[in-house]
Parts: structure tokens; C-alpha cells; sequence
């Protein structure tokens, strides 16, 4: 107890401390760092609950001020001005050369594509629907689009995966058709946020969640994987209830999903549990090796133990490869350098037969033991 | 007399007296008038008929009907339903007063004759229970009151009605061979009344018969003598044609002790003329011959099913108008088509409709030019051409594509899904699948 009194103490001189000194960056923060990590304000002004991105290298952001779209250099703090409008979805393309985002317009969504070198406008889609995200991978920009038809006992919700090259008439695919009740849809915005889909760190799949509510029963999120390729299917998990949030870590290997009450780590393919932590789980992320987690506001290493923990307010917006966190409070942006670095991912000569794999395993040409077996048979070469 | 009796209760016995009598008088009239409006009824339809159809009414006077059994008894008195072709005898009717060639004719393949054209396979242990539903609602015995013929059902109302009904109706309708009005036996103990159905490409029997030498026999020593369809397979005059046949139409044999109990019965029936070692041999013999055509069938359909896997059809189902059962997915079983398939599926269909059939029941009915060379050839020469139309839509197989040369993971890639593919449809055993994938997956590293 005393203890406990004294930590208290601590981190209450500490929070006094930094507001003496100026540093606004630890006021995000709810206990003190361990030894090895800083953080540091990055961006200020963002406009809250705007969309961020992040280049894959870590150099440039993608940041909405009040006055529109930007590209800030992490480095210099250079910025560009992209766009005077505010985009609901921000994306870099796997390379960093290209970022595109979606603004809203009357009779639906518009993506545009911009060079990240000079900034001008490369390529422009109109579709309908509501653009809630984007994502990129080799060749190809997924737009996870949502339209809500209301009627009087509710609503339909129609989501779909809009795949364009970049040059072609864009491919669409529906990942949900579901009529909701109205109190389903009581907080439209929350819940599609909610349902926003994670491309897996192979690009070769993406992490959804689906939306179920059939009459006189609970609505519930079926949590699955689809591969982009044969469009076949993995159902992960069905959560019980509407908030819940699922990431992929381990180089796409595990997911950790969130329940309610649990946060779950499974292997997906063979339907194991690995591990459980105590917490809702209604915010997740995690670092590229899986060795660091965002669960709920604290920062925690795998085996469970809390790194540090941030303030409500605060939200990941990205785990980079070199170790660095990219987490956003109101309306600052922050990096906590420091964090593990590494990757799982494997090196560039074994990826496509990774991902051949990959693809095998979901398209159910080989089970889970013949694609350990071939995973690990490459490992001994 | 009651006059003389002015009371009351007089008068209303008086009243109930006349009342009886007035009674009996309008029943005696009623009965009067029923009796002859039969009379009349009967005598309607010969008094037309006799002008309108002569010949019809000749043949019902002439047969064992004539004067007993009437018109109306048969045809019913609707006649307006008559006049919209509706009057056609059912054999529940025929059944009524024929009791026991209904019920023989009932159990029999004639006896399910609309409702398949391939027979009940419920008694087979490898059939294959996805083709009940052909037939039957799920969970029922019954069979469906709509046809589920694909072959059927891919024609026009035209061509249902006089190509498939008119030898099909056989399950209802006693005069698809007895013919409409005529009782004479010597209609239907001519092998000719069978031909009308059991000739042509799909199963020639009739001709086998006729050219074989128990055919030849026939206008040589006459019927008395010469075995004859109705001597083998309506032995004593039984209306159950399934007698002694061992195997459904498709060629699956009957399990034990299904199979050796028809198998006597048939060489009980050989016996009246051979010796019962020579027809066991024979029928022994014919066994083996359906057993090597089936093998050839058997190939020629992996064949075309591994080109379904590899997407090689050509149109693939999902591009060409879908099966009426089964939609756009491949059929090769009882309800294959010869119309809108790919040109290797016609050829399986002439194979397995058409050639296997006359190689198998050629050696069946001792017809050697049948079961040879109408047959054995056909099957033979059929297989070259499917394998060689194989070969030509797989050709493509390594060829560079617009995509670029394939690669050797492709070819894994499509080697797997054709596996997963005959594991699916119990075409490979799980030990072989695995067996079989861990060799193509060794052929990677």
C-alpha cells in the first residue's frame, strides 16, 4: 500500500514536473517511462479524430489540420500541403511514393492519389459509399466502403472492398450485407470505425470484423480473414458483443482480439488459444514482432507485463519496424522511441514462397502442419 | 274401406297409407329411371363411338372386356376431360380387377418407369445418396410427382410427351403394351410390343435379341419353342420384368443376397433349354464383360472430371446454361446430358449411354456383333477420342501465358487443387491425399 502511495506520489510530481518544464509530451503518458524509452511531441494542431498515416519507412506523415491535407517530413518537420479538404482516410502505398486519401463528396466517396515527392495529384476515383478506410498494398489501393440504407426499423449496411489498381475500373467485393435494428445503429460512426479492416503485414490478406444481427437475438462481430487472392475465407472468433477490436502481430501469424472482457491471443489457422490478458480489449495494436501490445491504454510486452501506460485520451496510430510508436492525444502527435525493434517477417528471398504458402494454406490446399513443415523446411535451408 | 272410418286417427292412417303408396310408386319410377339412364350411358358411348371411332369400338367388342366391362368404368363419365386427352386408362384401374399382374408389374423397373429411367438405386451399398433426390423429397420414400430427369427437362413439351412419355407412361399405363381396347394375349407375348421402347442406340435389346441366334430360332421353331423377351424376363407370365436381373440399368450389381438370389432365378429360367453349368457360364462370362466396359467408363470419366478440376472443360459449366438438377456444376452420372456440354462430355454420354450399354446387354442377350463391335470397339475407340480430346485441352497446360512462362509452383499450385478437388468428392481415400500432396510439396524445396 505504501508502495502503491509512493508510485502515486511519484508520478504526481512527475506530471507537475513536466508542466513546469514544458514537456507536454508526458502529460499523454499515465505512469512514468521505463529506462530506454523517450517520447516526443512530432505534430501539433491535428485536427481530432482525423485520419494519420504513416510512411512505411517511418519519414513522412500524412496529417489533417484545419486547413486540409499535409505531408510532414518526421525528420525536418517540413511540411507540404496536399489538399485543402479534410480526407476521411489516409493511406502511403507500400513503396512510400504515393499517398493517397478519400474525401467525402455529395453522391459518395473521391480517392485521390498524390506523389509524395512533389505532391501533385496522380489519379482521382469517384465511387458511392462511404470511404472509413484505406489501405494499400503492392499495386493495388483497398477502399473498405460502408452505405447505410435507413429504414424505418433500422437500417441495411452494405460493406465492401473497392480494389483499384490505380488505373482500371476499380474491382469491387462485398464483405457484409446485414439489416441492423436501430438500436444497432444508434452510434452509426462508432461502430463503423469499429468494423475497419487491417491488411495483414504480408499485404496478402486482410483482418476483418463482420457484422451479425438477426431478430430477437444480441448483434455480434464474427472476426475472420480473407485472403485477397482467393477471397477465401477463416472465420477467427465471434465476439458477443459490438465494441471489440482484433490486430494481427507476429508477422501475421497470431491475432489478438478483444471480447469485451478478455484480450485473446490465437493462432487462427489451427483455432489455438495462446494466451490471455485481463483487459476489455476495445483498443488494440501491436509492434511488428508481436513482442509489444497497445491493449486499452497501456503498453505491454507479450508475457503480459505493462511497459508503460498512457492517458485515455491517447490512441496508437502505428507501430514502426525500427522500434518507434506512433501515438496521437487530442490533437498532438507523438513518437516513444525505444521499443524492441526488429521484424518477424522473413527475408525478401523466402517472402513469395511465404506468401505461396500463405495463399495455399488459405485456399485449403495444405493444412497447418504441411505449411509448418514447408515454412520450417526453408528455415533449415 | 278406411272412408267408413271418419276419425281422426283414421284419417291420418288414411293420409300415411297414401303417403307409402305415393312412395313406393316414385321409387319404383326412380329405380325405373336410374336402371335405364345406365342403360343409356352405356349405350351413349357406343352410339356415337360406334360412328365417331368404329375401329375402337370393333376392338372392345372383340376382347374379353366387350359387353362386360364398360366404357365408363374405365374411362370414367367425364367426358369433357376425355376431349382434353385426359382419358387415359390408369393401371390402378386395370389393378382393381387385375389384381396380381398390378402388383408384379408394380415392383418391377416398368413399375417406376416415369419416375426414373436408370431404376432404384436405395438396395445398392456404393450408390451414391446425392441421386435420391432425383426422386424422392428428403426423408421420403415416395417418389416425386414431377419428373427429375435432366434429359427430360432439357426438352420441349413436344418432344417430353412423344419422345419420353410414350415409353416411360409404362409405370401407369397397362396399354403401353397391352395396347387400348384389345385383351388378346398374343399382343403382348410378341417380342414386337417390347421393341417399341427397348430398341435403338440407348439400348438396343430388341435387336440383340432378334440377331441373336436365340432371335433366330424364333420364326424358325416358333414361340412355343423359342426363347423369347417375355419367355426370360416375364417367365410364366409374370408382369414383375426385373425378374432374374442382377444389376440396375446403370450396371451396378445388386448386393448379397440380392444379387445371388435373382442370378438363380434366372438360371432357372436358362435351364428349361441349356444346361445350368453352360448358362451359369454365360451369365458369368456376360458379368465380366460388364464389369471390363464399366472399367472403361470409369477412366473416360476421371478423364473429364480432372479437366473440370483443372477449369479445362470447354465451355465449364459455370459458362454454359446450367444443369436443370444440379446447376452449373459438372454431371456424369444417371443424369448426364448430350446437349449443352462441353464435346467431351458427349462423348462420355455416347459412351456410357449408348456403347456401354450395347457391349454389356449384347453379351447379356448372347448377341456376339453386339457386345464386339457395336460395343467393345465403340467403348474402346470412344476412350482414343476422349483422351485425345483431353490432350488437346490440356495443351495449353505449358505453354507461356499472358502472365508469363508457368511456373513449377504453378504446376504444384494446380496439382494440389485437383487433389483437394478428388478428395472432396471421395474420389481419393485420405491416406492417398495426404500421401499425394506430401510428394508435391517434396518437389518444391
Amino acid at each position: 500500500m505504501a508502495k502503491f502511495a509512493f508510485c502515486r506520489c511519484t508520478v504526481s510530481a512527475l506530471l507537475l514536473l513536466s508542466l513546469f518544464t514544458g514537456c507536454t509530451a508526458t502529460s499523454t503518458l499515465d505512469s512514468p517511462l521505463p529506462p530506454g524509452l523517450s517520447i516526443a511531441t512530432v505534430a501539433e494542431k491535428v485536427l481530432p479524430q482525423s485520419p494519420i498515416s504513416v510512411s512505411p519507412d517511418g519519414s513522412l506523415l500524412a496529417v489533417v489540420r484545419r486547413d486540409g491535407l499535409f505531408l510532414r517530413s518526421l525528420q525536418s518537420g517540413g511540411e507540404k500541403k496536399l489538399s485543402a479538404e479534410h480526407p476521411v482516410a489516409v493511406a502511403f502505398n507500400p513503396g512510400g511514393t504515393e499517398v493517397a486519401a478519400a474525401f467525402l463528396t455529395a453522391d459518395g466517396s473521391r480517392l485521390q492519389r498524390f506523389a509524395t515527392s512533389h505532391g501533385e495529384i496522380l489519379g482521382e476515383l469517384s465511387f458511392p459509399g462511404r470511404c472509413e478506410a484505406l489501405l494499400s498494398r503492392q499495386n493495388e489501393w483497398l477502399a473498405f466502403v460502408t452505405t447505410i440504407e435507413s429504414f424505418r426499423f433500422g437500417g441495411n449496411l452494405r460493406s465492401r472492398l473497392l480494389r483499384w489498381d490505380g488505373v482500371q475500373t476499380p474491382v469491387e467485393e462485398l464483405l457484409n450485407d446485414v439489416t441492423l435494428d436501430r438500436s444497432t445503429l444508434a452510434d452509426k460512426d462508432a461502430l463503423l470505425a469499429t468494423l475497419r479492416p487491417q491488411l495483414s503485414p504480408h499485404g496478402d490478406e486482410i483482418l476483418f470484423l463482420r457484422l451479425h444481427d438477426p431478430p430477437a437475438f444480441d448483434p455480434s462481430i464474427a472476426v475472420g480473414l480473407r485472403h485477397l487472392d482467393t477471397r477465401n475465407e477463416r472465420l477467427v472468433a465471434k465476439l458477443p458483443k459490438l465494441s471489440g477490436a482484433a490486430s494481427y502481430l507476429a508477422a501475421g501469424e497470431l491475432i489478438a482480439y478483444g471480447d469485451g472482457v478478455m484480450v485473446r491471443i490465437v493462432e487462427p489457422w489451427s483455432d489455438k488459444e495462446l494466451q490471455r490478458l485481463s483487459s476489455p480489449g476495445e483498443q488494440l495494436a501491436a509492434s511488428s514482432s508481436g513482442e509489444i501490445l497497445w491493449v486499452d491504454n497501456a503498453l505491454l510486452r507479450r508475457d503480459g507485463q505493462i511497459v508503460t501506460s498512457f492517458a485515455l485520451s491517447a490512441q496508437p496510430v502505428a507501430f514502426l519496424t525500427d522500434g518507434r510508436l506512433l501515438l496521437r492525444d487530442k490533437q498532438r502527435l507523438l513518437l516513444l522511441s525505444g521499443l524492441p525493434a526488429g521484424s518477424a517477417e522473413p527475408p525478401a528471398s523466402a517472402a513469395d514462397r511465404l506468401l505461396l504458402l500463405r495463399k495455399w494454406r488459405a485456399e485449403g490446399l495444405i493444412d497447418v502442419r504441411e505449411y509448418t513443415e514447408q515454412v520450417g523446411k526453408r528455415k533449415d535451408d | 274401406m278406411f272412408g267408413n272410418i271418419p276419425s281422426k286417427s283414421g284419417n291420418e292412417r288414411m293420409i300415411k297409407m297414401k303417403s307409402l303408396q305415393i312412395s313406393c310408386f316414385l321409387g319404383v319410377i326412380l329405380a325405373l329411371f336410374l336402371s335405364v339412364n345406365i342403360a343409356i350411358a352405356a349405350d351413349d358411348c357406343l352410339s356415337c363411338h360406334q360412328g365417331k371411332t368404329p375401329a375402337t369400338v370393333a376392338l372392345w367388342q372383340g376382347s374379353a372386356h366387350g359387353g362386360k366391362v364398360t366404357c365408363v368404368e374405365c374411362h370414367g363419365s367425364d367426358h369433357d376431360a376425355m376431349l382434353r386427352g385426359e382419358g387415359m386408362v390408369p393401371a390402378t384401374v386395370c389393378g382393381k380387377c387385375h389384381e396380381q399382374a398390378f402388383h408384379e408389374h408394380s415392383a418391377s423397373r416398368h413399375g417406376m418407369g416415369l419416375h426414373s429411367g436408370w431404376g432404384c438405386t436405395r438396395n445398392l451399398t456404393s450408390r451414391n445418396p446425392a441421386e435420391c433426390r432425383f426422386c424422392h423429397e428428403e426423408g421420403s420414400t415416395l417418389p416425386k410427382t414431377t419428373v427429375q430427369c435432366a434429359r427430360f427437362q432439357m426438352q420441349s413439351v413436344e418432344m417430353r410427351e412423344i419422345g419420353c412419355n410414350r415409353c416411360h407412361r409404362v409405370e401407369t399405363s397397362c396399354a403401353s403394351c397391352h395396347t387400348g381396347h384389345m385383351t388378346d394375349a398374343k399382343i403382348v407375348r410378341d417380342p414386337g410390343v417390347c421393341a417399341k421402347c427397348h430398341m435403338g442406340p440407348d439400348h438396343p435389346q430388341w435387336e440383340m435379341w432378334q440377331t441373336s441366334q436365340h432371335g433366330t430360332l424364333y420364326p424358325v421353331i416358333g414361340a412355343e419353342r423359342a426363347p423369347d423377351c417375355q419367355r426370360c424376363h416375364m417367365s410364366k407370365g409374370t408382369h414383375n420384368v426385373s425378374f432374374g436381373i442382377t444389376a440396375t440399368p446403370g450396371g451396378v450389381p445388386f448386393p448379397e443376397p440380392v444379387y445371388s438370389e435373382k442370378r438363380q432365378q434366372m438360371l432357372t429360367i436358362c435351364s428349361e433349354c441349356h444346361a445350368k453349368g453352360l448358362a451359369q457360364r454365360e451369365l458369368t462370362a456376360a458379368d465380366a464383360v460388364r464389369v471390363q466396359s464399366t472399367a472403361l467408363t470409369v477412366t473416360a470419366d476421371k478423364i473429364v472430371w480432372d479437366l473440370y478440376d483443372r477449369g479445362k472443360l470447354q465451355p465449364m459449366p459455370a459458362d454454359r446454361p446450367p444443369h436443370p438438377l444440379s446447376g452449373p456444376t459438372l454431371v456424369t452420372d444417371s443424369q448426364l446430358l448430350y446437349e449443352d456440354t462441353s464435346a467431351i462430355e458427349r462423348l462420355l454420354f455416347k459412351m456410357k449411354k449408348y456403347d456401354w450399354a450395347k457391349a454389356v446387354k449384347g453379351a447379356y442377350h448372347q448377341n456376339p456383333a453386339y457386345a464386339h463391335w457395336y460395343g467393345n470397339a465403340e467403348l474402346k475407340m470412344d476412350l482414343i477420342d476422349i483422351r485425345s480430346e483431353a490432350a488437346r485441352l490440356l495443351g495449353d497446360k505449358a505453354a507461356p501465358t499472358e502472365k508469363g512462362p508457368v511456373t513449377k509452383t504453378a504446376g504444384i499450385e494446380e496439382e494440389l487443387r485437383v487433389l483437394k478437388k478428388r478428395f472432396e468428392r471421395k474420389d481419393l481415400s485420405e491416406e492417398v491425399y495426404l500421401r499425394e500432396k506430401t510428394k508435391l510439396l517434396d518437389g518444391m524445396n
